[in-house]
């Protein structure tokens, strides 16, 4: 058994074992409770994923999904044998244990799990308004757990509940384990993996409670278990948005389509801004908030066949984005 | 250019002559255009756009959507060619005039759409209980518009509060199923009761089901929803050919007639012996969907009523 294995299978009797050895699957049954009354949870979503052993390669196993029955009770056949970890998720409830090494179940034998058990989490309910103090509905809101670092200062880190606010601009994240927290509201509703930017005047930016861009401003919650915080109205902070722009080239000054140029910051916006350089090299960040910017520049990860040159990340460089659009920006992939 | 099509609610403008000459020349145009709330002519903000291949159009995914800005503007780039649904969505808004899946659009060069008008919708809330009347999270409860057209669907919160919003005014009713969708799950526990799909208020079929008023910006509450649970047994048989030879691999599915509640879809495949085994089927009368190799066909009628339903004999006949 593995330093990580949780549970443990129930072993077969030696006449059924030797008879199960053949197969290469097996039947994992277990039961979901909730850890304070020992009653059974109905509904529960459960998700296996195989645990690919170190260097192992070949097709990623699926991993399997399922519901607990009217008795908490779940069961899934066809298991390949191998490491399973477990994941539980039902509305206001967390598993216990979840701060530390995920569970894992060695499944050599079909057979039945012992109990995932889940504790009543504590909740956060709010309300987020939009610049002009109208309901803002869609709206990403995110509880982040600070954790305090041993030298008595906060960091973000820890249990993490995601919800949309609904068409009253109303959220609830339910399910946090007792602890501080931090409350933001994220501008998109698309994951920026699928958005296609359209330039805008003015955009939202990342608004921690009450009403500040940055991290170590934040008002903290604190959340106790089974009761619900009620937060204040958050409004989201709207600034002015530029445009960022330039051209990605090669050692030899030769323009490098593909070329992924990210701006990184530590203010307003938490996650990179990036964009792909198109077929004569150039790039344009639209919706650019002001602030002191990284610019990141990776190489395609198929450069053209046609150049035998190869690439590399560019030299990181700073800009300033103050006030207007910033044009001309050179970023060079190639290998000097 | 572009030509408006039986269903085209929009004309895109026209590029000028010289520019259209250009733009024949690709096999993707650039669509922008702006939403706007059709009470005030507001531009809204975080709108999702999404173009859906219409009837005869390319046979592609639905574009990447595209979010309106500050100014409510989109723009959705590298479409082909052909005709699309306009799909928006903003939570709380429906597409005025719109349908079901949009207007459509035939793009045929770079355009820009006329304002696209979104009306706030009426809202249904309540809540849902289990059959021991406690709040039931995870529920996935659906407004369904009497007699077909616009559909809502959201879950239950850890309270077993939801709210349906958006909904253009009309008659609704409202069903809740359990959360997941049951085609993604793998092999489920047998259980002695099974949850059932409720409309409100308590029963299992759509007919039974009390209709709720929707009115423009006004929220209907319902009121707590009791999950029903009914008695399960176990099915299992085997599926043969008409010489008696087991059919390994066979797909069953049992569909259960008008009256039967519906708990999740009730699948089986056979194994190398034709033997198959449904678990968790909630009383009612059946028919058996039978898939092997190329042949499909529907059994008579099976009846689930107070004990397992073993020994079923399914023979497939060409």
């Amino acid at each position: 058994m593995n330093r990580l294995t949780l549970v443990v299978l129930l072993a077969a009797t030696f006449a059924q074992g030797a008879a199960v050895a053949q197969s290469s699957t097996a039947r994992i049954t277990g039961r979901v409770v909730y850890v304070a009354t020992g009653e059974p949870i109905i509904g529960a979503r459960v998700i296996l994923s195989f645990v690919s052993p170190p260097g192992s390669r070949g097709t990623p196993v699926p991993s399997r999904l399922t519901a607990t029955n009217a008795d908490g009770v779940f069961s899934i056949p066809d298991l390949p044998l191998g490491r399973w970890q477990i994941r539980v998720q039902t509305a206001g409830f967390f598993m216990v244990g979840w701060n530390g090494p995920p569970p894992v179940i060695e499944v050599t034998t079909s057979g039945r799990v012992p109990d995932v058990q889940m504790d009543l989490g504590g909740a956060i309910a709010g309300r987020v308004l939009d610049a002009t103090a109208n309901p803002a509905g869609g709206i990403s809101v995110v509880a982040l757990q600070r954790i305090r670092r041993p030298d008595g200062t906060m960091a973000p880190g820890g249990y993490s509940v995601t919800e949309r606010t609904n068409d009253l601009g109303e959220f609830r994240l339910a399910g946090l384990p007792a602890g501080e927290y931090v409350v933001l509201a994220r501008p998109t509703t698309v994951p920026a993996t699928v958005r296609t930017p359209v330039a805008s005047p003015t955009v939202f930016v990342e608004t921690y409670y009450h009403g500040v861009t940055e991290l170590a401003h934040a008002a903290p919650f604190t959340v106790t278990s089974g009761a619900t915080t009620a937060a204040l109205d958050l409004k989201m902070i709207v600034v002015p948005a530029y445009r960022v722009s330039g051209v990605a080239l090669d050692a030899g000054g030769r323009p490098v389509p593909g070329t992924v140029v990210r701006l990184w910051t530590s203010g307003a916006v938490a996650s990179p801004l990036s964009v792909t350089a198109q077929s004569d090299g150039t790039f344009r960040i639209v919706n650019v908030p002001a602030g002191t910017y990284r610019v990141q520049a990776s190489p395609p990860s198929r450069p053209p066949t046609e150049t035998a040159i190869s690439f590399r990340e560019a030299p990181v460089q700073e800009i300033v984005v103050h006030g207007g659009d910033v044009a001309g920006i050179q970023v060079t992939v190639g290998q000097p | 250019m572009l030509t408006p099509g039986r269903l085209t609610q929009f004309v895109l403008l026209a590029a000028t002559f010289v520019h259209g000459a250009a733009v024949a020349q690709s096999s993707t145009a650039t669509i922008t255009g702006r939403v706007v709330d059709a009470a005030t002519g507001q531009p809204i903000v975080g709108a999702s756009v999404t173009l859906s291949v219409a009837a005869g159009g390319p046979l592609l995914p639905p574009t990447r959507p595209s979010e309106t800005n500050a100014d409510g503007v989109f723009s959705i780039p590298d479409v082909p060619l052909g005709r699309w649904h306009v799909r928006v969505q903003k939570i709380g808004f429906f597409m005025v005039g719109g349908g079901v899946r949009g207007p459509v659009i035939d793009v045929a060069a770079n355009g820009t759409l006329p304002d696209i008008n979104l009306a706030r919708g009426g809202a249904i809330a309540g809540r849902v209980l289990d059959a021991r009347s406690r709040p039931a999270s995870d529920i996935s409860v659906t407004a369904l518009q009497r007699p077909a057209g616009h559909v809502v669907m959201e879950q239950t919160n850890d309270l077993g509060e939801f709210r349906l919003a958006g909904l253009p005014a009309g008659e609704y009713v409202v069903v809740a199923r359990p959360r997941i969708d049951p085609s993604a799950m793998n092999g489920q526990a047998a259980s002695r009761t099974v949850v059932v799909e409720t409309y409100y208020h308590g029963a299992t079929e759509l007919r039974h089901a009390t209709p709720f008023t929707v009115t423009p910006g006004a929220t209907t509450s319902a009121f707590d929803l009791q999950m029903l649970s009914v008695p399960a047994y176990q099915v299992s048989g085997v599926v043969m050919d008409v010489s008696g030879r087991a059919a390994a691999g066979a797909r069953l599915e049992l569909v259960p007639v008008p009256g039967t509640p519906r708990g999740s879809p009730l699948r089986a495949t056979t194994g190398p012996d034709g033997t198959f085994q449904i678990a968790s089927v909630p009383v009612g009368v059946y028919l058996i969907d039978v898939t092997a190799g190329l042949e499909s066909m529907r059994s008579d009628r099976v009846v689930v009523d107070g004990g397992d339903v073993t020994g079923l004999r399914v023979v497939v006949v060409p």
